[in-house]
């Protein structure tokens, strides 16, 4: 069972007591880790979604390589129960992107709420490039 | 679809005035920056005041003058008004569903592609040994140096061959095939 | 497939062409003695720069000349900028339908990219080109396919308008307003250096 206040599964070792409330530096470490948390469960189920794939490395957008196998890259922000979603992906051409990106914004809505249990209000896609075909896909002759 | 099939731009003559006009801007601006720093005129600016108050219409140098300005003149409004050949030629495309494309497919071929599909067939008849061509869209010149003395078979097959390929490449209307030989003699 | 400023350079150049025709040929109107009677200081034998050592000796000089400068500074930059080819591409592209839930956007070059990645797989075509422009709603394709001297121009685009242009469509949503395609005949008969490995 997966708690999203405390970052991480069941008991271990708590951090020194200190006035709670939501400046309150454990409150916020916690926040940060919980994002952290649904980044990751985001990707992964985002990855899932067969005609989508993921970016890794690179710097501000050159040299990223395009990995269709990679998870896509998520970044979120948790503000109370409330989470508001950034996901950067490719797409498989030529399949259609509205279909796939709402696809996407659904599923990802629902699993994400199932899973972290926190409300998924918003969920902005940046569709990075597309790339070609399944492994099935047949030569192209004149 | 209009930039893939229009006349030339005329962007030398543009360039060319523009210069122009920075470099009579640089000379007005530096004869002002002289004046002001210096209190006085540019010599040369001075004289050539001087000598131009004296001056009727009539004055040699000043016709001469006039005379350049208005052929100058002339010359860029028969640049700037004649239309000159168009960059490409038309290619067949097929009519696509609406669900494809609504408008229409348009095909062009450049005029330097036409040359080279002319150079091509042209390579291939036997008794060629070198090819030049050049086209516009409207007609394509083929020059064909052969050691043989007796050309004009030669010049008909390359022709036909010429002609066929354009019609297979779908360019149309087909451009008028020209063809010239000259023999190069075997050293 | 970028565009020129065609139809503005004639504009002025023929603007330009026609103030120095007028100024010219007005000159030597006046110095033949035609005009001599519309005004006495268009008199063949009169001196029209009379005075010109005055006007420059005038406190204001130097302030119009710097006036005329800039102004002619101005109109000669803005139009050598004007020369250099435009692509005029599509901006950011849409493909969300309420923005509250989120909004879907992908950038034009990522889209063309991926179909002139599709028209290389064509045989006979040794580069391609594209470029997206318009809007999502209304888009318009433009190619620039390098073709093989070997192969028939008609039908590199029978093979683009059968099978590359529906699998745009079908990735973008919208069918094209328009397409073109400019086709150049290289020598190459290889494409460079791919190898496809399933």
């Amino acid at each position: 069972m997966f708690d999203a206040s405390t970052g991480g599964p069941g008991g271990g070792e708590h951090p020194p007591r200190e006035p709670d409330g939501p400046a309150s530096s454990s409150h916020r470490g916690h926040l940060v880790l919980a994002e952290k948390v649904v980044e990751k469960i985001a990707a992964q189920c985002a990855s899932e979604i067969t005609e989508v794939g993921g970016t890794g490395g690179g710097f501000l957008g050159m040299g990223r390589q395009n990995d269709p196998e990679a998870r896509p890259k998520v970044s979120v922000e948790l503000t109370g129960a409330i989470a508001t979603l950034s996901i950067e992906l490719g797409v498989r051409y030529p399949a259609s992107i509205a279909r796939v990106t709402q696809q996407v914004r659904e599923e990802l809505g629902r699993r994400v709420t199932e899973l972290a249990g926190v409300q998924v209000r918003q969920i902005d896609i940046r569709v990075g490039y597309l790339h070609g075909g399944s492994p099935a896909e047949e030569r192209t002759l004149l | 679809m209009k930039a893939l099939r229009h006349r030339p731009a005329r962007v030398l003559p543009a360039v060319l005035v523009s210069i122009v006009m920075l470099a009579l801007a640089a000379a007005l601006l530096w004869a002002a920056i002289a004046r002001l720093a210096t209190g006085q005129w540019w010599s040369q600016l001075s004289r050539a005041a001087q000598s131009v108050e004296q001056a009727p219409w009539a004055a040699p140098g000043a016709m001469v003058a006039a005379a350049v300005v208005a052929i100058i003149g002339l010359l860029l409004i028969i640049w700037a008004l004649a239309p000159g050949a168009f960059t490409t030629a038309r290619v067949a495309s097929p009519e696509p569903e609406d669900a494809v494309v609504r408008g229409g497919v348009h095909a062009v071929i450049t005029t330097g592609g036409l040359a080279t599909l002319a150079s091509g067939a042209a390579h291939q008849i036997d008794g060629v040994s070198g090819v030049r061509s050049s086209a516009t869209a409207k007609s394509v010149l083929v020059s064909l140096t052969t050691p043989l003395r007796s050309r004009d078979s030669l010049v008909a097959e390359v022709r036909a061959a010429v002609e066929e390929r354009m019609r297979r490449s779908g360019v149309f209307p087909a451009p008028k095939i020209r063809v010239r030989a000259h023999t190069k003699e075997m050293s | 497939m970028r565009i020129l400023a065609g139809g503005l350079n004639r504009a002025w150049l023929t603007v330009i062409g026609l103030v120095l025709l007028v100024l010219g040929v007005g000159w030597l109107l006046a110095a033949s003695g035609l005009l001599a009677s519309l005004h006495p200081a268009l008199d063949q034998e009169a001196a029209p720069m009379r005075g010109a050592s005055g006007v420059l000796d005038q406190p204001w000089m130097p302030a119009a000349m710097i006036v005329v400068a800039a102004l002619l500074i101005l109109a000669g930059l803005s139009w050598l900028v004007r020369q250099i080819p435009r692509k005029r591409q599509a901006p950011t592209l849409r493909f969300h339908e309420d923005a509250r839930q989120g909004v879907t956007l992908m950038e034009a070059p990522v889209f063309s990219d991926a179909v002139a990645h599709d028209v290389e797989e064509l045989e006979h075509v040794t580069a391609a080109r594209a470029l997206l422009r318009g809007s999502r709603s209304e888009p318009e394709l433009v190619l620039r396919v390098a073709v093989n001297e070997r192969a028939d121009a008609q039908e590199v685009v029978d093979a683009i308008s059968e099978r590359i242009l529906p699998r745009a469509v079908e990735a973008l949503g919208v069918p094209f307003t328009d397409v073109g395609i400019e086709i150049v005949v290289t020598r190459q008969s290889r494409k460079s250096d791919r190898v496809r490995v399933q």
